[in-house]
Parts: structure tokens; sequence; C-alpha cells
């Protein structure tokens, strides 16, 4: 028997070849009883490889490879939680102390002071032992290691890769071993599972040195023998030093240590004294739930007392606190927050105020939230204004639970698609024009099973799998798949401890400033038991606070969102028309194309459109039989007379997740917590054996309930295709709340909204560009931006009585922040007289910024008297860089008027569109509409008078270009003009035929065929060309 | 006046040259494609000016050279006419009128005027032309004031004058053909000895000779010898041909001979005071040169390890002798073996008998003998992206005569013995 307990996995970046997952997979199949994996300076693959070893019987040991300041790796294991807790925290100490990500290293008082609990290996060629013989200092090393971490905790480590120089190391270590009296221990200094995996090992390193497989040389590994081996092999390669295999055994039977012992404790939330944390939250959820349900109904009251009772007995009032308190936090600083996803299930959520979603009228099922029987802990998404604001949540939560007692969780980056094929791409050797082309690839290819599609994708990309590096390419592809590359910062998951977090899991600090995150990822932290508050940010938030700001300065109203009015008429004819450029969820060409069939009549019409565009209801065909349905196509009916109440509201299709929760309950007798299951078992992952358990629990329910033969096979079907993609009823009306306010807020504040969008760009689905030319053809007027009247953001100015959007001069590409800051400084000490005034009171000015500024026509308004034009300020600007010398001093006709001839229109536009990427001007195609009319075009607008089948021509600026997963090969394409949008669609044929004109065109022309159906107009295209423009490219929307 | 002739596409740029030469004793090479020469004083030839475009392009036909020909008051007018104008274009008074309507984008401009010329809309030469002078030179500086001078036809520069290279050269034509190489060195020697007294004259000396001899069987045979030093000495350069005309002898009589010196700047060398002695350069040249007649080219320079794990991979990079260069201090390795290694070259093949995968016994070219200890297999592989991976397992054994091999097994099982340690 022999144990490995040296190992590395593919978490010590770039360093190690394999997932811990694969390594346990590994030993399990070589009969390796234990593993211990020590990855460097981190512990990030620790819980995977403690669930896989869990789920194959074999014992997981964790510690990791430490890096001292003299720049060797000293190997340290957890013997004891204690010993965990220590690694945990020097690991802390010295990332936190390094301070940039990446970097790190321990003193020998740091290793002294977190030793307790701790077991050190001497380490292979990069460990301290090694170190310390190539010096001659073996000695001391030994004495130094003994010293810090104690006589019976080092373990002289020897490695056997038949290596000569590492065998002279080894001869030497046995005999400082014999001299201290230390027990020997073998290991193979693993870095991969299996010996093939040697490969992707040298190209990871190669990536991690930045250098060609070709330039690599002594970088690689040696040989291929830093693998799993069979205690078999071990016991023959150490067949002299068996006492050095027995040792293995001795250690893995000392270290106590596994991570069922964690010692995770949420935090307690501080109470007044007389109260507990039950007492009082109990309190806070009546207080609230009597401001929000006026009066609180008997049905809403047993909801919240039996969802206070599921979280008294899970001992969850702690976690409601805490989010509890975050929200009121936001709420005391302004800063609009709303809870998302399953939270929205919860009465006592909406009574806290977290949600905005009454569950109780909406007959939400608190189960999808929380249950008795999952034994999980709730997951509650917070929604923010993105940017500084949530921001502030953040470092209030870090200041609040103190630095190292709350972090964000973190994101491992693997390797995808791109990344990958470009970081071996480079490795390999190939040239940018080929790496480009091997990128370009990845998205098309079936990755699933690459054999299938690579050789006719290489080659069709001008590269043969006869080629060896191309083959060796495609091969370390699919081995480099889905392992780490480095560790990202999760975009919003926040843990928090009772007590010191970093005794649970190291922190690190992220690559933003001011935050710190923890070495888990969130599954990680799921599966450790630890709870987390997902802090998000919203782009719409942000436009929806904005906006209330702007009203409330520019419209003196106070317009509060939990008050809008609802149902209000303008809004609904606004979706009903798809008119929803720039709202929230219903914006997109898909959305577009659904509103007008589903017309939206009350807020549930809106929740039902926020979920129906989604891969669940399109892959499991459920769209279109609701659309159908709703428009009297169809009739109404239910799958099963006990379903109807469960369907009733979705016309008898299952759209949402809550459904089939409630389908399985009705149907087949299942308790919330087994239909919560249910969903589960039927989620991404699918195991075969889990879901033919349920599936069996389904049918004998069923088969009790007599619901049997054919519409029993329905149900199953209905529930088991639908698990996988559903969309959860709370989070649609959550999101659908949103919707609705930006819609509102556009209807009826269109300056404030379309400034408050412009100012949170980019987000959406939309360019500025087209909000502006939007927003003009809702009648708003826009003024351009001038260095006399811009702010930093876009404001609204009063003209006349009307409200008007000048752009900011953050829209001005190329000016930096803090010179449009000093500008605006200057500006408010004293107005500029002129270009040469401006450049020489700002000093920051850079060349490049005043030639753009002139560019854009930001400095025209600088001498009113002599109506200056873009060319003028571009003429006057050059001279103020260029202050006359002495030579020209005396020249009166330096300073002459501007000789240049003003832009024309295509230049003022084409100068817009480079300077800003927005125009408030004509919209490029308004200057061809002559030539488009003379060739037929009709303009977007035009296309709903004509009906399906009517040959047509449409032309524009292309603003979206999308191939979605769901639509077989169809390519959709909007095309803009002065009047709106037209869309069109591409059958793949075509779409190959015509691949380069509608890649590479920025504005196209399509002949085609008219489907107007409901009022939803899209050109089946059958022809495409490039229109020669000289206008700039507009921003494109692209195959997302 | 000047002409200019721009070929767009020209096979032999040299070509172009001889043209040119053939008009004008000196001419511009403006680029590979584009001459410039005066004509001032072909109107002797050529009365009236149409004549000498006709005459240059007759010239160009024969030589099958497409080209566009300008003749115009100055040199850039001339230019920019050939290049921007198809055929031939003759400017006879200031090119403003001409050139109007050019893009701005002829001119040699900087990205810097360039984006200032776009911002401002000025896109042709009229647009530049119209600008006031002051104005110009007080926001883009004195260059974007030539360009002006150029897009109003002002501009006036002379010529910049291709130089033509010295030859080297010399050609004799025997009355007998030469059979034996005494007598070819006596005749070489003579040449060498006129043209590196040429070479001095010229304050150059040479870094290769080319020498073609021309056989009585009609053939020819050619020996390029290239000198790491710049040589001015005849006798050293006439040794150089003899080691290397006796290692690669002529296969028939010769007839006739050229010999041309590659001209180089002489060597300038200032020793250090410390410096160490080395070998003349000279001296050590024709000692390489002797031994490279003797092993072999591919077998003489300097080796350099290759940056593998592969043993004894090395490349043998030109000889370089550099001066005052110490060799390197060997850096301590605890864990390096103690003994010398001499590789056997090339390695000895060997049949080793294996015993529990162990050698017990080897025999190759005069070895045969009972390895009485062996510590090993030391493996090794690589190349693994390559169509040629490689993988190996070493041995190191002590025969019964206490002699130390090391002994090497390679992917496809065969055995060598690879050396010894001292």
């Amino acid at each position: 028997m022999y144990a490995e307990l040296h190992a590395r996995s593919a978490f010590s970046f770039l360093e190690g070849a394999s997932l811990p997952e694969g390594l346990a997979l590994r030993a399990s199949e070589l009969e390796i009883p234990a593993l211990a994996i020590l990855d460097r300076d981190n512990v990030s693959g620790a819980v995977r490889f403690h669930l896989a070893a869990k789920k194959l019987g074999i014992r997981a040991h964790i510690g990791a490879e430490i890096s001292a300041s003299e720049g060797y790796k000293v190997p340290l294991l957890a013997e004891t939680r204690l010993g965990y807790q220590n690694l945990c925290r020097l690991i802390t100490k010295i990332k936190l102390r390094a301070g940039k990500k990446g970097e790190c290293a321990a003193t020998w008082e740091d290793f002294a002071e977190y030793a307790q609990g701790l077991i050190c290996l001497t380490g292979d060629e990069a460990g301290p032992l090694a170190y310390a013989l190539d010096r001659k200092k073996g000695r001391e090393c030994i004495t130094k290691l003994t010293e810090t971490f104690g006589q019976r905790n080092i373990y002289i480590e020897i490695n056997r890769h038949f290596d000569r120089e590492q065998e002279a190391r080894n001869q030497t270590a046995l005999d400082l071993a014999k001299r201290f009296g230390l027990p020997i221990i073998a290991s193979n200094g693993v870095r991969q599972a299996t010996q093939g995996e040697r490969e992707i090992m040298d190209a990871l390193t190669c990536v991690r040195h930045k250098v060609k497989i070709t330039e690599a040389g002594r970088l690689l590994s040696a040989n291929s023998e830093r693998h799993l081996k069979s205690a078999g092999e071990m016991t023959r390669l150490f067949s002299d030093i068996p006492e050095a295999i027995k040792a293995t055994l001795d250690l893995d039977s000392r270290l106590e240590f596994t991570f069922n012992d964690l010692g995770y404790e949420f935090p307690r939330y501080p109470v007044p004294e007389g109260e507990t944390m039950d007492s009082f939250l109990r309190k806070r959820v009546w207080e609230g739930a009597r401001s929000r349900y006026r009066p609180v109904s008997a049905r809403a009251e047993r909801q919240i007392e039996h969802e206070l009772a599921v979280i008294e007995k899970l001992g969850l009032a702690g976690y409601f606190l805490i989010v509890w308190d975050v929200v009121e936090f936001c709420s005391g600083e302004g800063i609009l927050v709303q809870g998302r996803g399953s939270a929205a299930n919860s009465a006592v959520c909406f009574s806290l105020g977290i949600t905005a979603i009454d569950p109780v009228s909406m007959d939400l099922l608190f189960e999808r939230f929380l249950s008795e029987e999952r034994g999980e802990w709730p997951d509650i998404d917070l929604d923010l204004p993105s940017g500084e604001k949530r921001e502030r949540a953040i470092q209030y939560v870090y200041e609040r639970y103190g630095k190292l007692g709350a972090a964000m969780t973190a994101n491992v980056i693997t390797y995808r698609g791109r990344s990958a094929a470009r970081d071996l791409g480079k490795v390999l050797g190939f040239d940018e024009n080929e790496l480009a082309r091997l990128a370009k690839l990845v998205p098309q290819w079936g990755w699933k099973d690459p054999k299938e599609t690579a050789p006719r994708q290489f080659e069709e990309a001008g590269f043969s799998l006869d080629n060896p590096l191309i083959k060796k390419f495609l091969e370390l592809y699919v081995g480099i798949q889905d392992l780490p590359r480095h560790l990202g910062q999760h975009s919003g998951g926040m843990i928090i401890c009772q007590g010191q977090l970093d005794q649970v899991v190291p922190l690190e600090p992220a690559t933003m400033p001011g935050r710190i995150v923890v070495q888990w990822d969130k599954d990680d932290c799921a599966s450790m038991g630890i709870v987390k508050v997902d802090l998000l940010g919203l782009g719409m938030m942000a436009v929806l606070e904005d906006s209330i700001n702007l009203i409330s300065k520019h419209y003196g109203e106070d317009v509060k969102l939990a008050h809008l009015p609802q149902d209000d008429a303008k809004v609904y004819q606004a979706l009903q028309a798809a008119d929803t450029i720039g709202l929230f969820q219903v914006e997109s060409r898909a959305q577009m194309s659904s509103l007008p069939r589903l017309r939206p009549q009350k807020f549930y019409d809106l929740v039902v459109q926020v979920a129906i565009i989604r891969p669940g209801p399109i892959v499991g065909q459920m769209m279109h039989p609701y659309l159908r349905r709703r428009q009297g196509k169809e009739p109404v009916k239910c799958l099963h007379p006990s379903l109807e109440s469960v369907l009733e509201r979705t016309l008898g299709v299952p759209l949402f997740q809550e459904q089939l929760l409630r389908m399985a309950m009705i149907a087949a007798d299942f308790t919330a917590g087994e239909a919560e299951e249910l969903r589960r078992a039927f989620g991404f992952k699918r195991p075969e054996a889990r879901m033919s358990d349920v599936e069996e629990k389904l049918r004998r329910g069923m088969n009790k309930k007599e619901i049997t033969g054919e519409v029993q096979d329905l149900i199953i079907q209905s529930i088991t295709s639908f698990a996988l993609y559903g969309f959860p009823e709370s989070h649609a009306a959550s999101f659908a709340l949103i919707a609705y306010a930006s819609a509102y807020l556009k209807c009826h504040y269109l300056a404030a909204f379309t400034t408050a969008m412009l100012n949170n760009q980019p987000m959406g689905f939309y360019s500025p560009l087209t909000l502006i030319q939007d927003a003009q053809r809702h009648g708003l007027h826009f003024k351009p931006v001038d260095i006399t009247r811009s702010d930093l953001l876009s404001t609204i100015e009063i003209q006349n009585g009307e409200k008007r959007v000048r752009l900011g001069l953050n829209y001005v590409r190329g000016l930096r922040e803090q010179t449009a800051r000093a500008i605006l400084d200057e500006r408010a000490c004293a107005s500029f007289k002129s270009i040469d005034d401006l450049k020489r009171r700002v000093s920051l000015l850079r060349k490049d910024e005043i030639r753009r500024l002139s560019q854009v026509g930001a400095l025209n308004c600088l001498k009113p008297q002599k109506n200056l034009h873009r060319r003028d300020a571009l003429w006057e600007s050059e001279l103020a860089l260029r202050p006359a010398g002495s030579l020209f001093r005396g020249l009166e006709n330096i300073d002459e008027k501007s000789p240049l001839k003003p832009m024309t229109d295509t230049e003022r536009l084409n100068a817009d569109l480079k300077g800003t990427g927005v125009t408030i001007g004509k919209h490029p195609m308004s200057y061809h509409r002559e030539t488009m009319n003379s060739l037929g075009v009709v303009p977007a607008k035009g296309l709903k008078a004509l009906r399906t089948g009517a040959p047509v021509k449409i032309a524009g600026a292309v603003i979206c270009r999308q191939r979605p997963g769901t639509a077989r090969g169809l390519l959709f394409l909007s095309l803009e003009d002065e009047t709106g949008i037209s869309n069109a669609v591409v059958m793949p044929d075509l779409f190959e035929k015509f691949r380069f004109v509608i890649v590479g065109s920025n504005y196209l022309l399509i002949k085609g065929v008219v489907q107007n159906i409901d009022d939803v107009v899209t050109v089946k295209a059958l022809f495409v060309e490039s229109l020669e423009a000289e206008e700039q490219a507009v921003p494109s929307h692209d195959f997302h | 006046m000047y002409a200019c002739v721009y070929a767009s596409t020209l096979a032999e740029p040299s070509r172009l040259d001889e043209c040119a030469r053939l008009f004008a004793p000196s001419f511009e090479k403006t680029d590979s494609n584009t001459v410039v020469f005066e004509i001032g004083g072909l109107e002797v030839l050529y009365p009236r000016i149409e004549e000498i475009p006709r005459a240059i392009r007759k010239l160009l036909a024969a030589s099958k050279i497409s080209a566009n020909i300008a003749i115009a008051l100055s040199p850039e007018a001339a230019i920019i006419a050939a290049r921007h104008f198809a055929g031939t274009t003759i400017i006879s008074g200031v090119t403003g009128k001409a050139f109007e309507n050019l893009s701005v984008k002829a001119l040699p401009l900087s990205s810097e005027i360039s984006e200032a010329f776009d911002l401002w809309g000025v896109h042709t030469f009229r647009d530049l032309a119209e600008l006031p002078e002051t104005g110009i030179v007080a926001r883009l500086g004195h260059k974007a004031l030539g360009l002006q001078e150029i897009a109003r036809g002002l501009s006036r520069r002379p010529l910049l004058m291709e130089k033509a290279d010295e030859v080297f050269e010399d050609r004799v034509e025997l009355d007998e053909a030469i059979e034996l190489l005494e007598p070819l060195l006596f005749v070489l020697g003579r040449s060498l000895g006129d043209l590196c007294k040429k070479l001095r004259t010229c304050g150059r000396a040479t870094v290769g000779i080319d020498l073609k001899l021309e056989l009585e069987d009609g053939s020819v045979f050619e020996r390029n010898i290239r000198f790491p030093f710049p040589f001015e000495q005849s006798r050293t350069l006439l040794k150089l041909i003899n080691l290397d005309l006796n290692a690669h002898s002529p296969p028939a009589p010769i007839v006739a001979l050229t010999l041309r010196l590659i001209s180089s700047l002489p060597r300038r060398v200032q020793e250090g005071l410390l410096t160490p002695l080395s070998p003349e350069p000279d001296k050590l040249e024709v000692t390489l040169a002797r031994i490279r007649a003797l092993v072999g080219e591919e077998n003489l320079g300097t080796p350099q390890l290759l940056n593998t794990h592969r043993p004894d991979t090395f490349l043998l990079q030109p000889l370089e002798v550099r001066r005052g260069l110490r060799a390197p201090t060997p850096t301590h390795d605890a864990g390096r073996p103690k003994l010398a290694f001499r590789f056997f070259r090339p390695a000895l093949q060997a049949d080793v008998y294996l015993w529990l995968d162990r050698p017990q016994r080897v025999r190759a070219s005069g070895i045969r003998s009972k390895i009485i200890a062996a510590s090993g297999p030391w493996r090794a592989s690589g190349g693994w992206w390559t169509s040629v991976p490689w993988d190996r397992d070493e041995w190191d054994v002590e025969l019964a005569n206490g002699n130390l091999y090391r002994l090497c097994r390679e992917a496809d099982g065969s055995w060598k013995i690879e050396g010894a340690y001292d």
C-alpha cells in the first residue's frame, strides 16, 4: 500500500496539469487509498478534491506549497483543523501583505507563527532542502525546519524520476535523515494524473513562461514520470528504502483533518439585549409586513408565520437579518436595491423590503427558495445600480464584518474556446495570422465531440490535420479545456463568517483595489455550507436611480418606484407596439418580435413576456403554443384537470419552474422539498441514476392518483424537459417590475430616461447612437458636446420651455476624464474666451484631445462673433498647440481668419461618429434616401404596410447580427435607417453564400420577401449586397 | 529639366539603373522602382524635348521594362508626375495646374501632418497650395511648407546622386589550358596582386572572393570563398585560394578565369593595453582553412549546446574569435557527477544483455565484458510536438576491468556506448 502525499493539481495555475477530480479518479483506479493535493500558495481546488475523493472513497488530505522569500516552495500538510486554519491564515497573510495579485512570499517568522498543526515535507527540486543542498547548507536547512515545525513534523521527501542529479540529492538527503533521525517519505511529486498529460504540463509551462515550445528547452519536463503511480510501481522504485513507502501510510493516518470539519459559522446579527435573532427578525418582518400589505391578509399572515417557522427551525434568522441590514443601508444611502431570483418567492423577504414582489398575491412557491428537506442555505441576490453605488454597498459589508470577516467569492477562469486556442497557438509557434484563424474556428467547433467536426473545420480554415503540429494543437486543445487559468473575482457574490473568515479559506487581494476574494468559487462555498449574498450590479438600476434624480431636478416631480401607477396605458401601448428600445429585458429583437403577438395588457403579461424569450420555452416548444392560445388561435387546454389551478394563468402551457414543482406536487403528491429535488435532478448535470429514480417516483405518485397512460407520459415529458431551462416565476416577476419601471419612465420622462441611459453606457442591447435616434423619433431634441456648456456626463437643458439633452464631455473619444474635469474646474472659475485661452488655462489638454474637441464641434462656441465652424476651430487650435516663437511674433497674419472650408454634411457626420460614436444630426442613411428611393428601397417605417409574400428591398446601417443557438443556423439582421429598424432573417445556406458581405459590411441592402404576421414584419433575405457608403460604421451588436 | 522613370513592377532593379546611366553619368535612385536624372545637354542629341522620353522608352522596351516617364522643371515634380500619371508626361512650366487635383497622399506626409490635413479637409494639391504660407508654418512647421512648395510646383532640390560601386574584378584568358594548380596559382597571384593594389588605393579591403574558372570542356567551375574579417594582403588571399582549390579541384583544364573581390571597409582594431595577444586574423584564417580542408567544412566551428534535456545536443556555429574574452568560471554544482565524461564520436553500437531489466553484460567493438555495477536508468524524453519525438534511458556501468561507461537505450530499443568516464 502506498499513499501519494505530494501532488499538485491544475489549481496551481499553470503549474499542474490535472483537475483535482482527475487526480482523485486516477488515484482510485490505481487503488491509492489516500492522496494529498498541495497547490501553489492556494487551496482553490481543495473543495472539488474533497468532494471527488469522498465520492470515490479515498482519503483527501489538504495542504499547499508555500512560496518562501528565498524562492523555494515549502510543502505543508494540514494535520489537524488548527493546522488547516493556520495554513489558511498563513496564505492570507502573505497574499494580503504582497498586495499584488499572484505575488507572495513567506518569511521564516511567518512559518513559525503558523506552524502548529502543520506537517512539513522537505519537497522536490523546488523545495527548501534541494535549495539548501545546492548551496551545501543541508544541515542548516534541516535544523531550521525542525526548529520551526518540530522534530516529529518534518519528513525527508524523496522523489525518483530517473534523474541523476535528483538521485545524487536523494543520497545526501538520506544521510541527513539518518543524522537527524527524521523519517523518510516517498512521493512522486505528482504534477499530472496520467503519463500522457505531461504534454499538457509542458504546454502550460510554456504559457507560464511566455515562450514557444521550441524555445522552452530545459523549462520543460525532462521526462514523463511525474504522474500518479501505483503502490506496486512505487514499491519497486523504492525497493532499497521500504521505510519510505511505509511512511506514507503512517503520515496518512496522522493527517486527521478533513473538510467534514471546517468550523464555519455564519455571523450572528447583533440584536438588542433581551432579544434573540429569531425574535428580532420576527419583529422586523411584522413591521415590514404591516407597511407593505395594507392590510395583512389572513393568507399572507399564514404564509409569513410558516416561513418564519422554517427560518427559525433552520437557524437562518441571522442570514435574513444580515441581508435586511444591507438593504437598510442602501435605503438609508438612497441606493436603489431589489432582490431577484428565488428570494422573491418569500413573503418574509417581501416584508423585509429585500424583494419587491408579493409572493402571496402572485401565488409563488416558497419552497423554491427555502425548504427544510433540502438542507441547503438559501440564496439571496440583490440588484444594485452598477458602478460606484454598488461598490459602496460592498465596502459597507467589508466594514461591517471586518476585512477578514467578509470577502467576495472567486471566479475560476478556466481555459475555454478562444483563450485556449490563442494560448496553445502561441505555444506551438503559430503566427498572428494563423492564431486569428484558429481562434475564429473555435465557436464553430462541436467541442463536445471535436473529432466529428474538427477535420472539416480545420480544412476549411486552411489547416490540415496531417500536419503533426495541427494535430497536436487539437489534442492539447481538447485536453486543456476546463483547466483553471487564473483566479478571478465573482461579479457580486460575498461570503461572510462569524469570527475570522481567513481561518476557513485563504483570502487574497483582487486586481480591483479595495477588494478581497476568497480562494473558493461560489459552488465551492455552497458545497462547504458557506452562505453567500450576491450584490449584483445592474445597469438598469443605475438608470432608474439617475432618472429619478433627473426627474426631481428638471421636472420637479418626486417619483417613487414602489408607487408607480399600475396599468399605465402609455406603457402598454408602447409594449404592444414593440416600441421598446432601451427598456429592460424587452428590447431585444426577439422580444420585439413577440411583443405585438403577446400584446401585454397587465403586469402579469409582462412577467410572461420576460420569461418567454428564453431558451427554455423556445427549446421546450412552449412559446408558440402560448402565443397562439393568447391570440385565440388555439383552444386553451390543460394536461390534466387537476393541474388547471397551476397552469390556468399561463393558458395551460407550463412556462415557469414553479409550475413544474407544483405539477409534481399535485399530480404525484410530491412534497415541496421533493419537487425542488426533482428540479435539481433534471437540472444541468442530469445524472442518469438520479433522473430515473425521480421519474420512477413521479410515475408511482401519478399512478396512485390514477393519472396514467398518455397523460402521464405528457406530464412527465413536460416536467423533465422543462426542468433544464425553465425560468423561475419569481425572478421573471422581479425583472418585470424593473422592465415596467423603465417603460414608465421612458414613456413619461423621455429626456430624463434617455439622459440616464446615455450616462450608464455600455449597457443593454443597443448602442447610444440607436438610443439617440430612437429618442429623436419620439420628439426629443439633443444638443452637441460644447466646451462652454457640457458637463462630464450628459445633462438636461431647458430651451424655450422644452427639455433637451446636452451630450456630456465623456462622449468625446480620447478625452481623458482628468482633462475633462480640469476643463470643468477652470470653466467654473471663468468662462473660456478663446481656444488659446482654453489651452493656456488647461495645461493637461493634449494635442489629440484639443484636435478631437475641435473635430466634434465642441469648441465652436468659443468665438460666437466669428461664427466659428469646426474647421475654424481646428485651424485655431493647431496654432494654440504651437505658440508662435520669436520669429513669427511680429507677423500679423498668422492669426488670420481660417482659410479652411467648413465640413460637408458627410464629413460632419463622420467626425461625429468617429469622435463621439453618436450623431445628433441626421441618420447616415438619410443622406442616401434619394438613391434608395430610386432603387426602390422601402424605409423601415414603410414595411408594416406590406403584406406577406410581397417582394421588398430594405437597406440600412447594420446594428445587430445574431445567430442564436436555438435558431438552427438562422441569422437575424437588424438594419437601421432614419425612420426606424427593419429586421431580416437569413437562411443558413444564404448566409454561407453571403457570409463575407454580411459580416464585413457596415451598410447593407437586402432583397427579399416580406413576412408580416401579426404586425411583426421580417424580411426573408434572398440576396444581400454591400452598400458603398462614405459614412463611418455605426456600432453593431454582433453574434451574442 | 529632369526626367523621372517609374517602373511599377520591375523584375531586376539594376536594369533601370543601366538605362539611366545611358542618359546621364549620374542619377538619383529615389527607390528601387524610380530613377531621376537631369536632361540638360541632351538637346544636342534630341533637339525636341518629346524625343527624350521616346528614346528612353525605346531603351526600356529593349529591356522589357514598362514604365511611366515624366519630364518636369524639378526632380520632385518629375517624380510625382511619373508616379501618378500613366505613360509619358511633359510639364514644361510650373506644375500648379497639372497637379491641382492630385491627392495630398501623393506627398511624403508624416502621420501628424497627414492627420492634420485630413482634419482640415485638405485633400488635394490645390487645397494645400491655397493655404497661407505663414499659417502653415506657424501650425505645422517648415516640413509642411516644403510640402506646399511641392504642391505649388515650386520645389527646388538637388538630385541625390547614386555613386556606382567600384568593381574589383579581373579576367584572364589563357593561351593554353592549365592543368596544374601551380601555374594556376601563378596567374591568380598576378591578378590578386593587381586587385589588392587597387583595393588599397580605394581604401578598401575584401571579405570574399568569387572565382570563376572556365574549363576546356565548356563548363564553368565556381568557388565562392568568404572570410570572417576583411583582408587586403594578396599573399594571404592566394594561400586561401590555394587551400580551397586543394580541397575542391576543378574537373577539367582551365582556359579562362574571372576573379572578383567583394569589397568592404578595412578592419581597424585598437588593441587594449592589457588584452592578451591572439593570433593574427590572416594567419588564423589560413590555419582554419587548412583544418577545413582536412576535416571538411561541416566539422569546423564553435560548438554551442542546445537548450534541451537531450544529452550531447549541440550545433556548430561559424567560428568566431573574440578577443579579450575569458573562459566562463564554472559554477558550483553539487549535484553533478564528479567525473569527466568523454563522448565517443560516433557512439559505439552495442549489444547489452539484461536481467530483470538491468544491464548484465555488454559487447561492442573492442569492448566485451561483464557489468559489475550499473546505476540507472536515467530517463529523458522530449520533442513530443514534432514528428520525431525522442525517448532514451541511460545507464552508468562499471565493467570488470574497472572502466566506467555510459550505455544508452534509444526508443527503438537499440543500445550504444556513448562514452567513458575518465
